[in-house]
């Protein structure tokens, strides 16, 4: 509805057929050009005529038309059309005859040229009625929606005046009017509403409909947004409000479970360094299967966005949605839109919450004397002849009793390493307003979280984990022009993370090598304990004497956008470009020292210790320092179309980009070369009536790590929808099903992540191990040898096909989402597996030679329920399935079936079967050969090729994998008042742990090196009654037989039940308390988040996943907060 | 005009960056293969690569397992695949220590080298024909030695030829049989014979010790004739069966004993080269004779050595545990055994030998033993050497139970027999300090080549062969310190007895260096000599730590001959063949 000057004849003379019905705004306009003034019109006009009955207003129009020449032109709406009139008029003036046919009608007119414009009578200015005082005073009233909830934030305006007010947090407004004034009340999602105030009311209650269509709900879609109920692609959003509240410091741990179609697990809880593995659909291929993620249109990650700043949140999952971003759209898309600012007047909010943190669980070790009795039990079973034990009852003794800790130490290393409690806390500001033509918004967060590491309380350094980090986001809006509009944002974070100066892993490992009775961790005297073999550690020296590494990092992102309207041009016509620039550093500086270590070995004559110096340490923190970081720039530029015709809409993108990434601190030439990707994404839409839609998206785009002339690729998806419920044979149902929806797509998305083999179209020369010659003088040699030789290889494909359906109903109360998918995943990169050895091939060469196929479906319901205007009840989830199966992995086929890897599932476990442990000597001597050691007790596996024999053939299938093939999410939000509970439970399934690694394992190295864990005593002895206990037979070491070969009996079950978050919050409700501190509205809460988690696996935080448990675990935190707006 | 304006900006941005240059950046100076090849420094990088297959050896304890798998010696760690082979917990898809693609890789790229190398622009300029020629020769060596590894490992190989197999070839297109035993022989042998003649006899320059010599090839035709005319290679009818899909024999089904005249003229061709002598220490001490062969670089009884290697651990797997060390290399008392009494005679022959009592707190059994025992084994009560963390002063092994090395305290790292590896044991080599004693490791020494000689003229008879075998032998023994056989105190030997005497100074002098293993497969005695393996009794204390006692036992398959051919080559080579037993 906007135009420029140039375009005004054009305009006007398509008004002139008198068939445009106008809009008010037009009106205020052609009025506001028209200055010239009204009596202009020739005294040598024709005089007019008419007799006629009871005709409408138009009829009478027509006629004055052809006696006058002259047009009419008028808003229908204006008119009152319909009532029917006799008109009687003879040999009048135009002017008068019209004074006499308008008489009943609310308009006045002017004549200009030919025309008789009409426009609604001015209704005075308040002033102006004053003066014929018209009674004025407060109307105050409700604003309510069709639920009886209280709509804050509505506006409120008098017509035709600049008059206006918002509602309150209770809906509730007041405002200084006067009668016959009409009040127009609007909300955004809500159809506007005019009241015509006829006596001055307090107590007036307006309910706003529901903008029943949602035409306003848009769902972003590649490089754009389209309506919501018209959208065919599959895609799926995060509830905003739930990010925002979640206690965490990295975002990517809130997806899991959250959102249909999300496949995440997340591995360490350690601050920093704790974000999780996300995939899209499960992992479809054996490259990297991370999903594109788009923050404002460029790709970025997300893991460091202050959830506060987070606008939207989109999953884009089928080849429709993703086929835009052709080699790079394969495993899906995450859109991230980052918060604008609004007009009006500045809006301030604060958030903050403050938590204590907690391990969810922490593996448990077994005390010394525990220890100490496994042992000799697992000697004595191994060395039956043996003729004493391997500890005496008097070291048992002296572990057991205490008394002399320095050579008889008994250590929990947890808690010699952990403190119980840890705290994190986070704040956030921010700041939005502006007027029509320009808005803002600013935000500073902070974060900070301590880790629960015990430090030295000497040292004159801090080696506890504690991070810290800023974030600060600005968007900026304007609108230039008319019809140029310029969008600016700049963000970005800093992040200072401290840590010891071993690395967590090396830590928690020596944890689990050292047992609890060899060193303490100090002495007595204050001296660092060591054993003496040099790869058992002792992890207290690790996490406390070993300095200290301090990290940062820092990202800043800033993307400029001009927006071009070309409607006046063609109608529904945009362009716009876009650059940005992302820099992203990290600096790391590691001060670490040793210090001398001893080794207690007995006593002297005084009882007095005797040590033996096990290092001798370095007297000052080192420095060490490494660099990492990469820059990218982006560029985008596009047109849009969209428009309607009748019942037809129609839309058409096509948009050009290209980007460039280089990493800062390259090691070698092909790593420093930029990462480059070009190409064109076009997509035109069609829907008919908002009943049938078609659409195709294209993307055509190409890679620098091709060849020349196979590097651009056209990725093509096409989809259809049908909306059952706008159908005519469905509105006897409409009262039970408000929508009903199909759609399907069907395209080919790429990958063109090829896994460290960049330019595999050349031969590389690679270095290789030298030799050395010479004397006395070392003449060495650094070697050379081919690398990768030349392969055409190209991206991989990924053949999507999505169904889906939604559903609405139970007066749009429950909502349903439905899609079912599959996926072939071809010519993925892969290194020849079948060439044989003889070929001396240092490399194998890459090829696209992998398939995988991957199916599932995913869905998600809502059910919002208003029980009373003060009660409500809403219950959401969502529930993801996936699996991936191996249909070509480039390599040889193995020699039995069950070894096989094509036709299985991507990640299978293979191991041996164990069919439970060898009861009786008989049993085994009747059993297939197992090596080693065998006795009652060993675990007897099957001999699938049966050959007598238990080997490496004997490896089949076992269990399903580390990445859960089912993962899903529900939970509660419930409002009373000013009071709300919430609670969402996360649920993972069919996974399994695999557990293994020395720690776990015992008396691996026989002894010195290998703690146990606490459940060691559920082991099986001759004459114990448990059949199925956890370990088999103790053997000194483990490895002496098989039972600790990768089986089935050391698979167990991963899946869990997660309660992820409870919130209980109250919102003040009554205004007139908040006003005299300037606040607008405030909440108070209190979260828990991991609180409590539901597995049968016992020994560590079930999501940490295989091996031993031996990573920093996951955190519960109970965090309190305050939620303000000034 | 505005939108018009914007139109064309964006119009003019599509192609001006449209053009495919944006995604065209390789760098064009980047190195290739073909630039590799017209310069010498890269070149000889290229050749320094293949020389990097040479094996380093030193690592016995996961990195070969010529020693820990025989009587030699029990490896400590049951966590190291030794133990694994020990207990027959191994077949044809988890074959540790697995050589096929290793040495093929070597030989792939000496081809490469060989077939590229041609034309050297640079070489040319600076050293001229004779430099190319030379370092071809050299990586033609290189590739027959790399075969030889192969075959003293899996028997006969899959020959591949002067190309390179093409990386694209479809799997069909490349499959190849492996060679009869005999031809994989002549075609090493043909390639040393072709690389010997533009071989240097010595390296002329100090900077290039350790380059290929014709004595270096010459040695290993020396060895690997001798190999190939032992019982298991020559006219060995167990293995009648084992043959290639066509029916093609692998093996030799009839005796040649030419092959053992061959293998003779081979050793006598290097000792006639007469640059290499037996090295003697100048204090005549002939402890610190035999210690020093290995201690003293470049000496003049090596003929190819590798500079850089992991002596350095291994002093330490050989060390005591108070001394910083791990304790983990333990001879077993069947190597005790085999050392000779100082007179020369086998302990069971010897009168001097006695397993009761004690002399100055040393058990009986260690005393009057000849001087190659003490140089090679350190037992309970013996002086070590070496650094410690704590005292710098000499050490006292302990190996009993509750020693300073035993086993109680020990965790994993203690001596399963009650001794340890002495030879080849830097007393340089110090753990307070960190000091690691760096020198050759010695793959070929002129010993060896004696032993080969006399083994092969004993085997072969005829005319002045014993005295030829005789004389060698007792060259060994001078060196030893003890008496010859045909002097006053011994008498002389011949036939079947010769040959045993010189099997069992064989295993005595070349113990630990990765003999023993095939020598005992080429002999087919390896059944008699696997079994139960002996040493003292480390979970005792006192006199009861003096027994024998059962430490492991050492399985033994017939099929253990040879490696197994991996299941992953298996389900890639068509037209292979396991080896027999697999």
């Amino acid at each position: 509805m906007e135009f420029t000057s140039k375009k005004i004849k054009h305009f006007i003379s398509s008004m002139t057929s008198g068939k445009h019905k106008n809009s008010p705004l037009i009106w205020i306009i052609i009025c506001f050009l028209v200055s010239a003034p009204l009596h202009v019109f020739s005294q040598n006009q024709d005089k007019i005529t008419i007799q006629l009955k009871n005709v409408t207003i138009e009829k009478a129009f027509r006629v004055i038309e052809k006696q006058s020449g002259f047009s009419f032109f008028y808003n229908a709406k204006d008119l009152n059309l319909k009532t029917k009139s006799d008109y009687s008029i003879t040999n009048k003036k135009l002017e008068a005859a019209l004074e006499i046919v308008l008489r009943n009608q609310p308009v006045e007119f002017f004549i200009k040229d030919k025309h008789i414009v009409l426009s609604k009578k001015k209704t005075s200015s308040p002033q102006e009625q004053t003066k014929v005082s018209i009674p004025k005073g407060k109307v105050s009233g409700k604003v309510l929606d069709s639920k009886g909830e209280a709509i804050a934030g509505a506006t409120v305006m008098i017509k035709n005046t600049t008059t206006a007010t918002s509602t309150d947090l209770n809906g509730s407004f007041s405002i200084l009017t006067t009668l016959k004034n009409t009040l127009i009340v609007s909300y955004l999602g809500y159809l506007p509403m005019e009241i015509q105030v006829e006596n001055l009311k307090t107590n007036l209650t307006i309910i706003l409909e529901e903008d029943s269509k949602k035409l306003e709900e848009f769902v972003l879609v590649g490089y754009g947004k389209q309506k919501k109920i018209t959208a065919i692609g599959s895609q799926s959003s995060l509830s905003i409000r739930d990010l925002k509240s979640q206690p965490v410091g990295n975002i990517t741990n809130s997806i899991a479970g959250r959102i249909a179609g999300i496949i995440s697990v997340q591995r360490s809880g350690e601050p920093g360094y704790d974000g999780s593995e996300i995939y899209i659909r499960g992992i479809s291929t054996f490259t990297s299967s991370s999903p594109l993620v788009l923050v404002d249109g460029i790709e970025r990650t997300f893991a460091n966005v202050d959830p506060e700043d987070i606008e939207s949140f989109s999953v884009l999952k089928d080849a429709s949605a993703t086929a835009v971003y052709g080699v790079r759209g394969a495993n899906g898309v995450i859109l991230i839109e980052t918060k604008k600012g609004t007009a009006g007047k500045p809006k301030i909010n604060f958030r903050a919450n403050q938590g204590v943190t907690q391990f969810t669980k922490v593996p448990e070790f077994a005390d010394g004397v525990t220890y100490l009795q496994m042992a000799n039990e697992a000697y004595a079973n191994s060395n039956p002849k043996a003729t004493m034990p391997l500890y005496s009852e008097e070291r048992i003794q002296k572990t057991a009793d205490g008394s002399d800790p320095d050579l008889y130490p008994n250590i929990n290393w947890i808690d010699q390493l952990f403190n119980k409690y840890g705290q994190n806390r986070r704040i956030n500001t921010n700041i939005n307003g502006g007027s029509d033509n320009a808005t803002y918004y600013l935000s500073v967060g902070y974060y900070n979280e301590s880790g629960m590491y015990k430090e030295d309380e000497m040292a004159q350094y801090h080696s506890s984990i504690n991070f810290t980090r800023y974030n600060f986001t600005s968007n900026m809006n304007l609108q230039l022009l008319e019809h140029t509009k310029l969008d600016f944002g700049a963000s970005g974070w800093i992040a200072d993370g401290n840590y010891p100066g071993s690395s967590g892993s090396s830590i928690w490992n020596a944890a689990f090598v050292l047992p609890p009775i060899v060193i303490p961790a100090r002495y007595s005297n204050g001296y660092i304990a060591q054993t003496r073999t040099e790869d058992v550690m002792n992890p207290y020296d690790l996490l406390t004497q070993t300095g200290y590494v301090s990290d940062f990092k820092s990202q800043l992102w800033s993307n400029i956008r001009l927006t071009q309207d070309l409607s006046p041009f063609i109608k529904g016509l945009s362009a716009y470009g876009m650059f940005s620039f992302d820099n992203y550093n990290e600096h790391r500086i590691a001060r670490t020292k040793t210090v001398d270590t001893y080794l207690a070995t007995g006593r002297d004559e005084n009882g007095a210790l005797i040590f033996d110096q096990m290092r001798i340490g370095s007297s000052y923190l080192g420095f060490s320092r490494s660099n990492g970081g990469f820059r990218q720039f982006y560029t985008e530029a596009a047109l849009n179309y969209s428009n309607s015709f009748g019942k037809q809409d129609v839309s058409g993108m096509i948009l050009y980009n290209q980007s460039d990434k280089t990493d800062a601190f390259a090691s070698d030439v092909i790593s420093s070369l930029p990462s480059r990707y070009q190409g064109i994404a076009a997509r035109a839409t069609y829907a008919y009536d908002t009943k049938y839609m078609a659409e195709i998206n294209l993307g055509y785009n190409g890679s620098e790590t091709f060849e020349s002339g196979s590097r651009f690729g056209l990725f093509p998806s096409y989809g259809l929808g049908w909306i059952v419920s706008n159908e005519k044979f469905f509105e006897p149902l409409a009262q039970y099903v408000q929508l009903l929806k199909f759609r399907g797509s069907y395209g080919t998305v790429g990958n063109s992540s090829i896994g460290g083999r960049r330019y595999a179209y050349i031969t590389t020369v690679t270095s290789t191990n030298g030799y050395s010659f010479g004397k006395t003088t070392d003449n060495s040699y650094n070697g050379l040898d081919v690398g990768d030789y030349a392969a055409t290889v190209t991206w991989e494909k990924a053949k999507k096909l999505n169904i889906g359906a939604e559903l609405l109903t139970w007066n749009n109360a429950l909502s349903l989402t439905i899609d079912w998918f599959q996926e072939n995943r071809e010519g993925i990169f892969l290194q020849r597996g079948d060439l044989p050895d003889y070929a001396g091939v240092r490399d194998a060469p890459w090829g696209n030679l992998g398939e995988v196929y991957n199916h599932g479906f995913d869905g998600t319901f809502a059910l919002n329920k208003k029980l009373s205007s003060d009660f409500s009840v809403e219950f959401r989830g969502n529930f993801t399935w996936n699996r991936a199966t191996v249909i070509e992995n480039a390599n040889a086929p193995w020699p039995y079936p069950w070894q096989q890897r094509k036709g299985r599932k991507l990640g299978q476990r293979f191991g041996k079967v164990a069919i439970g442990l060898f009861q009786s000597e008989e049993e085994i001597a009747n059993s297939p050969l197992q090596t080693g050691d065998i006795k009652p007790g060993d675990i007897k596996y099957k001999d699938l090729n049966p050959d007598g024999k238990i080997d490496s053939y004997d490896e089949g299938p076992i269990g399903y994998g580390s990445i859960p093939e089912i993962i899903y999410g529900f939970g509660p939000n419930i409002s009373y008042k000013g009071f709300a509970v919430g609670a969402w439970i996360k649920g993972i399934s069919n996974v399994d742990i695999s557990l293994g690694g020395e720690g776990f394992q015992p008396f691996s190295h026989e002894g010195a090196r290998g703690n146990l864990l606490s459940n060691i005593t559920d082991r099986w002895t001759p004459n114990g009654t448990n059949l199925n206990p956890t370990y088999p037979r103790l053997t000194y070491p483990s490895t002496s037989n098989s039972n600790y070969d990768t089986s089935s009996w050391w698979i167990k079950n991963g899946a869990f039940l997660r309660l992820q978050n409870i919130e209980i919050s109250y919102t003040f409700r009554r205004s007139d308390l908040l006003k005299p501190f300037g606040l607008n509205s405030l909440r108070l809460y209190l979260i828990g988040y991991n609180v409590a988690t539901l597995s049968e696996f016992k020994m560590w935080d079930v999501e940490l996943g295989d091996g031993k448990g031996a990573s920093y675990p996951l955190t519960k935190t109970f965090n309190m907060g305050i939620d303000c707006q000034f | 005009m505005k939108f018009r304006a914007l139109i064309n900006i964006c119009f003019l941005l599509l192609v001006f960056t449209a053009c495919s240059e944006y995604l065209d950046q390789v760098p064009d100076d980047r190195q290739t293969m073909e630039e590799v090849f017209q310069k010498k420094q890269p070149s000889e990088e290229f050749l320094a690569n293949v020389y990097s297959y040479i094996p380093d050896e030193s690592n016995i304890w996961d990195g070969s397992p010529w020693t820990g798998n025989t009587d030699e010696v029990e490896v400590a760690w049951a966590k190291y695949a030794i133990y694994r082979i020990n207990i027959g917990n191994w077949n044809a898809d988890t074959a540790p220590f697995s050589q096929l693609d290793n040495y093929y890789k070597g030989i792939r790229s000496a081809t490469y080298f060989i077939n590229h190398i041609d034309g050297n622009a640079e070489i040319l300029k600076l050293d001229g024909q004779d430099l190319l020629d030379q370092y071809k020769a050299e990586a033609r060596f290189l590739r027959a030695y790399y075969y030889f590894l192969l075959m003293r490992q899996y028997g006969p190989v899959v020959l591949v030829g002067e190309k390179e197999i093409p990386v694209d070839a479809s799997v069909d297109d490349i499959q190849l049989a492996r060679s009869p035993f005999d031809s994989c022989v002549s075609y090493v042998v043909n390639e040393l014979d072709k690389s010997i003649l533009n071989l240097p006899l010595i390296q002329p320059a100090e900077k290039d010790y350790g380059r290929i010599t014709k004595g270096i090839a010459m040695a290993l035709k020396s060895r690997l004739l001798l190999y190939a005319a032992s019982p298991e290679y020559n006219g060995n009818t167990d293995l009648a069966t084992f043959k290639n899909l066509d029916g093609t024999q692998l093996i030799s089904q009839t005796y040649d004993k030419e092959k053992w005249k061959k293998a003779a003229d081979a050793a006598k061709a290097v000792i006639d080269l007469n640059i290499y002598q037996l090295y003697k220490d100048v204090s005549g001490n002939p402890v610190k004779s035999y210690r020093n062969v290995l201690l003293t670089p470049w000496n003049n009884e090596c003929i190819f050595v590798r500079k850089s290697n992991n002596l350095s651990t291994w002093d330490i797997h050989c060390s005591l545990r108070s001394a910083g060390g791990w304790c983990g290399l333990g001879p077993t008392q069947e190597m005790v055994d085999a050392y000779f009494m100082k007179d020369g005679k086998s302990i069971e022959e010897s009168p001097l030998y006695s397993e009761t009592g004690f002399t100055n707190n040393i058990y009986n059994m260690y005393i009057n033993r000849e001087p190659r025992f003490y140089a090679s084994i350190l037992y309970n009560g013996k002086k070590y050497f070496g650094g410690n963390i704590t005292s710098k002063d000499s050490l006292v092994a302990r190996f009993n139970f509750s020693g300073k090395d035993g086993k109680k305290y020990g965790g994993e790292d203690y001596s399963h027999t009650g001794y340890l590896i002495y030879k080849n044991l830097s007393p340089e080599t110090n753990r307070l300090t960190g000091k690691n004693n760096s020198r050759p490791l010695v793959l070929f020494r002129l010993g060896e080549i004696y032993l080969n000689y006399a083994e092969a003229m004993a085997e072969y008879g005829g005319a002045n062969s014993v005295e030829e075998s005789l004389k060698y032998l007792n060259l060994i023994r001078e060196r030893a310190g003890i008496p010859k056989y045909g002097s006053d105190e011994l008498p002389a030997v011949s036939g079947q007895e010769l040959i045993n005497k010189i099997r069992a100074e064989r295993r005595v002098e070349l113990a630990f260096e990765g003999h023993r293993w095939f020598d005992v497969r080429r002999w087919k005695i390896v059944e008699d000599m696997m079994g139960d393996m002996h040493g003292m009794d480390i979970n005792s204390d006192g006199n009861q730590f003096y027994r024998r006692v059962v430490v492991s036992t050492h399985q033994w398959k017939k099929a253990y001959y040879w490696w197994p051919i991996t299941q992953y080559e298996m389900d890639r080579s068509h037209k292979m063949v396991q080896n027999p037993g697999w």
